[in-house]
């Protein structure tokens, strides 16, 4: 796969701020690549010194193998959509979309020919000759997408490009943007902190935190396999469930020990290296579609609370004085609040952390 | 008895209609709650109840005593807003107690009562800072406190999560879904969000253009929209909506959907034995399989877009595009051809006209 912008060992202070701390990733021809974190983790800075609006302390960018480091954002080949609509409100959606192609000054046949292309694909042509002001907030937002497509660039860089529009055209934007990213096939480097947007755009998300890079990797990597704590929290809704705890070694058996509360974790023995961290502190995490309610569960515990969750029941299961355990169950299942259930957890999807680094004890060779 | 009654309420301004014919009802200690898009009337209808705007016609009764004509401040309710006026400049016990000293309370009753909520709500370490050193569920639960602190006989609250994000959120509804159970307290809840609604309400009533559409408990509602524009609004991800052709017969209807033809077991509500429809079926009802089955109709997948417990995945059959919400362990690429597998039990028809449900459920 040849790589459009390889970002090497970037980093850069605001003051007494580290804002990007030692970055390095890049971004394949032809996919969605995420930036995902929460505010102030980096990935807007990181975003900016690609675009060339910012200057790294340290460390180059290669954007189409060639070093850009030094050349201002006009000669990057890289075109950048905001999080707020730069669309020109007196002007026709036409002249706005037109309006970068005119600046390189293209013959009036290409600019036309590229232009009604573009409309067409962003589903824009009834509104070209509409004044651009007057177009609803998510088609003004296609304009700046529009404008940036006819000029072609390299890599298409775009800044929270939907956080403004209301929760069900965010839906809708969700699938067109990616339905169009297919069709033309074009580069994108996109920055969130919406951790559903990012498993719905991307090939490949990149999550900071504390402007480093801490995993990348497919949605699904990082959703089923988080490789440290922080990116667990951050990442899925409802967020995983959490257990604190000591890990003990009896015989053979290693158990996850808080106040009454005993959780086995023999089965997790072929996953994770447990005999390092016997006698520590450590965080077991599962999500609740990763656990069943079954009679023979090893954990027990009473029905706090029964939440409707689209088609399934979220069970609140509180399981010792201050842990409540959330498992999702059919809503065909014969349940109330207050009742005792067990439950059993899926071994090859529990997460277990050292408390003190946040990483997995990973078995040495295992991936 | 119901606690809170409205009746036939509507409220115009000159030629626009913003709410009309409203009735619903809601019994003491349940929280009843309005669903509805932006501009809907939702918080219009909230005003009304409290007082502070005249409905055009129409009554209301709190446990059969008509308060159409009672002023706001002889309801004894409560109303918590979107962005509650927390008084930056103070800490966050005088903002409880503001309510209390308005009502020249002595001074030792108001300190008991402040405690008392504080505890309540798990506030008690902030009372003494700042609204601006707090999270956004802190000064959320400030604001639900002031509103408590008074022993309202009705809470009215509108939006009073939207500001937060995704993350407390999540948590803040489960939170005040239980504080709600404990206190006992009754409560109108207004929200854009239909998810919302469904899990916080005893019952839910969706808002439309100024009407409701429907009104009933949540499983009732997700089970049976009772038209197209409901079962629009609550379907997150996207409904599948399809122009088909109907025949019905003694045994059932039968649904032309282009080259497809689907039985449906039931009877419809129109007086036509045939004729256009519009038929809906959510993301989430549909089975995808790589075999082929008798019943399967094949695809090939266009797009998949992962939501974490789920895949959201656009699969092409013919020249539809039918959205299918498939399980995260099935490994589905884009591509790849798969069979389809549509429960008639779990497609829904509309006059296309009215939007009126024409399968009797």
């Amino acid at each position: 796969m040849e790589a459009e912008v390889v970002v090497n060992n970037i980093s850069k202070r605001f003051g007494d701020t580290v804002a990007v701390d030692r970055v390095s990733f890049e971004v394949y021809r032809n996919e969605v690549f995420t930036l995902l974190g929460p505010s102030g983790c980096g990935k807007t800075t990181t975003l900016r010194i690609i675009a060339g609006l910012e200057r790294p302390d340290t460390g180059r960018i290669y954007i189409g193998g060639i070093d850009v480091t030094d050349l201002p954002p006009q000669k990057r080949d890289v075109c950048l959509v905001f999080q707020e609509y730069a669309v020109f409100p007196h002007m026709s959606v036409y002249e706005n979309i037109a309006f970068g192609l005119k600046v390189r000054k293209a013959s009036s046949d290409t600019v036309h020919r590229k232009v009604v292309e573009a409309a067409e694909t962003l589903g824009l042509t009834q509104y070209l000759s509409s004044r651009a002001g007057g177009i609803s907030l998510s088609e003004q937002q296609k304009i700046a997408l529009a404008r940036c497509m006819v000029v072609e660039p390299r890599v298409l860089l775009l800044d929270e490009p939907l956080t403004l529009v209301d929760a069900r055209t965010r839906e809708r934007m969700r699938r067109e943007l990616r339905e169009i990213q297919r069709k033309i096939g074009i580069t994108m480097l996109y920055v969130t902190h919406d951790q559903l947007e990012a498993l719905m755009l991307s090939d490949r998300i990149a999550v900071m935190n504390r402007g480093r890079l801490v995993q990348v990797g497919t949605p699904i990597e990082i959703y089923d396999n988080p490789q440290n704590l922080f990116v667990a929290q951050f990442i899925g809704s409802p967020t995983m469930n959490f257990i604190e705890g000591v890990l003990r070694k009896y015989g053979e058996s290693f158990i996850l020990e808080r106040d009454d509360l005993k959780i086995p974790l023999d089965n997790l023995a072929e996953y994770y290296d447990l005999e390092r961290l016997v006698d520590r502190e450590v965080v077991v995490g599962f999500r609740p579609e990763d656990s069943s309610i079954d009679v023979k569960g090893t954990i027990e515990g009473s029905i706090e609370l029964i939440e409707i969750v689209g088609d399934k029941l979220a069970l609140h299961i509180r399981v010792s004085r201050d842990v409540i355990l959330k498992v999702y169950t059919s809503i065909y299942e014969d349940i109330s609040i207050g009742s005792k259930v067990r439950f059993l957890l899926n071994p090859s999807k529990v997460h277990v952390f050292d408390k003190a680094t946040g990483r997995k004890p990973l078995l040495i060779g295992a991936k | 008895m119901a606690f809170l009654k409205l009746e036939n309420i509507s409220k115009k301004y000159n030629d626009i209609i913003v709410l009309e014919n409203i009735s619903l009802s809601i019994e003491k200690g349940e929280i009843l709650a309005i669903a509805g898009p932006p501009g809907s009337g939702k918080t219009t209808l909230l005003k009304i109840i409290a007082g502070l705007i005249k409905p055009t016609s129409g009554r209301i009764y709190i446990e059969g005593i008509d308060i159409t004509d009672t002023p706001p401040y002889l309801r004894g309710f409560s109303m918590v807003f979107e962005t509650p006026p927390i008084y930056p400049d103070r800490p966050g016990y005088e903002n409880i107690a503001f309510p209390l000293k308005l009502r020249k309370l002595p001074e030792s009753e108001i300190r008991k009562r402040v405690y008392e909520v504080a505890e309540l709500l798990g506030i008690k370490h902030i009372l003494n800072r700042k609204p601006s050193t707090y999270s956004g569920g802190e000064y959320q639960r400030v604001a639900l406190a002031r509103a408590l602190v008074t022993n309202p006989r009705l809470l009215l609250l509108d939006e009073p999560f939207r500001n937060l994000d995704a993350k407390i959120r999540e948590y803040m509804v489960v939170w005040f879904k239980q504080f709600q159970a404990k206190l006992g307290v009754t409560i109108v809840y207004a929200t854009h969000d239909p998810l919302e609604a469904l899990t916080i309400g005893n019952n839910v009533a969706i808002l439309l253009n100024g009407r409701v559409k429907q009104y009933g408990s949540p499983i009732d509602i997700l089970r049976n929209p009772a038209s197209y524009d409901v079962d629009e609004f609550i379907s997150i991800p996207a409904l599948n909506a399809f122009k088909v052709y109907f025949k019905s017969d003694v045994e059932g209807v039968l649904i032309h959907l282009n080259s497809m033809a689907i039985k449906k077991m039931a009877k419809l509500n129109t007086e036509h034995s045939e004729g256009e429809a519009i038929a809906t079926i959510r993301p989430t009802d549909i089975m995808v399989s790589r075999s082929p089955s008798e019943k399967a109709i094949m695809g090939k997948v266009e797009l998949i877009q992962y939501l974490g417990t789920n895949i959201l995945v656009t699969i092409r059959v013919n020249d539809l595009s039918i959205r299918i919400v498939v399980p995260k362990d099935m490994m589905i690429k884009e591509g790849e051809s798969v069979y389809l597998t549509l429960d008639p039990s779990k497609i829904r028809l509309y006059e296309i006209s009215s939007g009126h449900r024409l399968d009797v459920v």
